[in-house]
């Protein structure tokens, strides 16, 4: 944690430059009369003073100088698969269309991450799909892609 | 006399078969992502809010509204028969509740919870019915610097009862303050951050960031770990406590309600630190301590009865002063928006159907819970069955076609994607998502009111000590932000953080 710290403490630290630059663009104004920055620009500067002292704190703590990698033993690939199969879902949808997207979408998932049966992935990803369409589209009045295929 | 009329304006609202349905709705609802660990009432009600766009305002809150207090109903379920806590504020609830399960007393611990977080629900309602309107006429004397000074220790709480690092919280409140004024600037009409992209101007939509940092990082947590559930098979027997169980209840609950619907109105405070206290409270009175940890009935009853009580205390802050306390209490803020409604000491006055109609729900809605829960114990032990690898993309889609329905925008969507990876990362990194979108929600309103005392006083920045409220608001906030140069109190926080 304690490289977790000093890596997010630089993170923040970046922001809160970036937040004084752009306050500063986009004008202080007068303390009778703060402009549109004023506010950003004096969080930025107050993120800073945070981010050292998150750095500091995290440099001074020998204690936990060899605690485990925050990613160490963790599944932490499964997340990462997850969120690209997502995007890419996102992607396809005003394309493909909603109803074909989805089942696309539910079928990887429930084939890969932690694998069913065929005929639980292809009955899940199809009923579920057909269940959200009916409730959000048909009974909620939800617009949704309609895609190629022209059901949304 | 006043409240008895308007109490009864309130029903004449909330008995409307309509509003009866989405009450309904609400609550069944709550309870069933109460009872489904990894979705919370936060990803849930905002999950919802679209749905809300085509209903009308008083439907829309009442069914948000019954979101909330009913996953506090439902999350005991799971915490009792799975040990595992169905949302944040039943974690203590896992401590006796599940012991008492195992002891084959798992119907007295589900029935003391029910009938606990009725009481306590309806106390809870009966002190927002005698309060709200006291506070909203003190309320109408606040100016800008008096709500800059109260959101800033709203802020200031929630961030010192964050758990773990002060520094963090505080870090992450200033990320959320800036994010909040993405957008047009209110004031002059300048677009700030939004680096050309249309769908900017209008700002970050509340939905996507708090699905994100929610709902998707939660799932993706949960995805890296094997979550173990051992639900326990036993016959649930008599839901109804017995004579003794009463007894050795009733103080409990008394002092959890209480106790619960204080910390509720509290900045910050909540339902998931009430709960915690309450437990703490109830192992010191205790003439039998030793017992608590395994099956002790106070140790569910007096945590049960204070988070319920302090979701109805959450109300009072958001409906007389507009400012909310907590991240659920800022997605009604959210919700009244985009139903054209601020709420604020005026809402009373100017729409006293909508005020006491929502009042009046919330004890129907307890009527409702209680009914419900009792014979549906069954059937959410088997919605506990659905393993997790296939609830979790179901959950996703459902977030999914939230975020998209707000403004049929898939480019939300990407932004719910992004924030879930933001979430993710934090939640590694100890960082807490909920100073940051209170901040966010506060943030357009806190600038707004600076600016307006500001230019009201001709840059006099003293006009925020020279007025006392304000000046009270500060000196609590400076001190509770530099408590930790201060040994005492440094060590108080960190008990509660420990205890948390």
């Amino acid at each position: 944690m304690r490289n977790g710290n000093i890596a997010s403490g630089l993170a923040l630290a970046a922001l809160g430059v970036f937040f004084i630059v752009e306050g500063q663009d986009l004008g202080l104004g007068r303390i009778s009369d703060p402009g549109s920055g004023f506010m950003m620009f004096w969080v930025g500067w107050i993120l800073m003073a945070f981010s050292v002292a998150l750095i500091v704190t995290a440099w001074r703590d020998e204690t936990r100088a060899n605690d485990r990698s925050i990613w160490a033993g963790r599944r932490w690939h499964k997340a990462a698969y997850v969120v690209a199969v997502m995007a890419l879902y996102a992607w396809a949808m005003p394309t493909i269309g909603f109803v074909a997207a989805t089942i696309l979408f539910l079928l990887v998932l429930f084939k890969t991450v932690e694998p069913q049966s065929w005929p639980v992935a292809l009955i899940g990803s199809a009923g579920s799909t057909a269940v959200a369409w009916l409730l959000f589209v048909k009974a909620l009045g939800t617009q949704l892609p309609a895609g190629v295929l022209g059901i949304g | 006399m006043d409240i008895l009329a308007n109490l009864m304006l309130g029903f004449s609202v909330a008995l409307q078969p309509i509003n009866l349905l989405y009450c309904f709705i609400g609550v069944f609802i709550g309870t069933l992502i109460g009872v489904l660990p990894g979705i919370g009432p936060v990803a849930a009600m905002s999950l919802l809010l679209p749905v809300t766009f085509n209903i009308t305002p008083e439907a829309a809150i009442i069914m948000l509204a019954g979101i909330y207090y009913g996953s506090m109903y439902g999350g005991s379920t799971t915490a009792i028969l799975v040990n595992i806590p169905g949302e944040a504020a039943s974690v203590v609830t896992c401590l006796d509740g599940h012991q008492m399960a195992r002891q084959g007393r798992a119907g007295p611990a589900l029935g003391i919870s029910a009938f606990g977080s009725f009481i306590a629900g309806t106390l809870a309602i009966v002190g927002l019915m005698l309060m709200a309107p006291t506070l909203a006429r003190w309320a109408v004397k606040f100016g800008p610097a008096e709500y800059f000074s109260l959101m800033v220790l709203g802020l200031s709480i929630l961030v010192y009862l964050s758990h773990g690092s002060l520094i963090k919280a505080l870090a992450m409140a200033a990320v959320g303050l800036v994010l909040g004024l993405i957008g047009i600037d209110s004031i002059n009409a300048m677009p700030r951050l939004t680096f050309g992209k249309l769908e900017l101007l209008d700002g970050l939509g509340l939905v996507p960031l708090v699905m994100g940092l929610f709902g998707i990082a939660e799932i993706l947590v949960n995805l890296e770990q094997k979550i173990a559930r051992e639900i326990f098979d036993t016959r649930l027997g008599s839901l109804l406590p017995t004579k003794e169980d009463w007894k050795e209840s009733a103080a409990p609950i008394a002092r959890g309600s209480l106790l619960g619907f204080l910390l509720g109105i509290l900045p910050g405070g909540g339902a998931v630190l009430s709960s915690f206290i309450s437990y703490a409270v109830e192992k010191r009175v205790s003439k039998t301590p030793e017992n608590f940890g395994k099956g002790a009935i106070a140790g569910v009853a007096g945590p049960e009865a204070a988070n319920n009580a302090a979701a109805g205390g959450g109300f009072i802050p958001l409906m007389t002063l507009g400012i909310p306390p907590n991240v659920v209490m800022a997605l009604l803020l959210g919700a009244f928006i985009v139903h054209g409604l601020q709420p604020g000491p005026l809402l009373m006055t100017q729409k006293p159907d909508l005020f006491w109609g929502i009042v009046a729900s919330m004890y129907i809605g307890n009527v409702m819970l209680l009914v419900l829960n009792l014979p549906l114990i069954g059937m959410w032990v088997q919605v506990l069955r659905v393993p997790y690898a296939i609830l979790f993309p179901l959950i996703l889609l459902f977030c999914v076609i939230g975020v998209y329905s707000v403004a049929n925008a898939i480019f939300d969507v990407y932004l719910m994607i992004g924030f879930g990876v933001v979430g993710y990362v934090m939640k590694k990194l100890e960082f807490e998502p909920a100073p940051l979108v209170l901040a966010f929600v506060l943030g357009p309103l806190l600038e707004n009111n600076l600016r307006k005392a500001l230019i009201l006083s001709q840059g006099d920045f003293s006009t925020f000590l020279s007025r006392p409220i304000s000046a009270v608001c500060l000196a609590v906030a400076a001190l509770l932000l530099l408590s930790p140069l201060l040994p005492r109190l440094r060590a108080t926080r960190e008990v509660v953080a420990k205890e948390e």
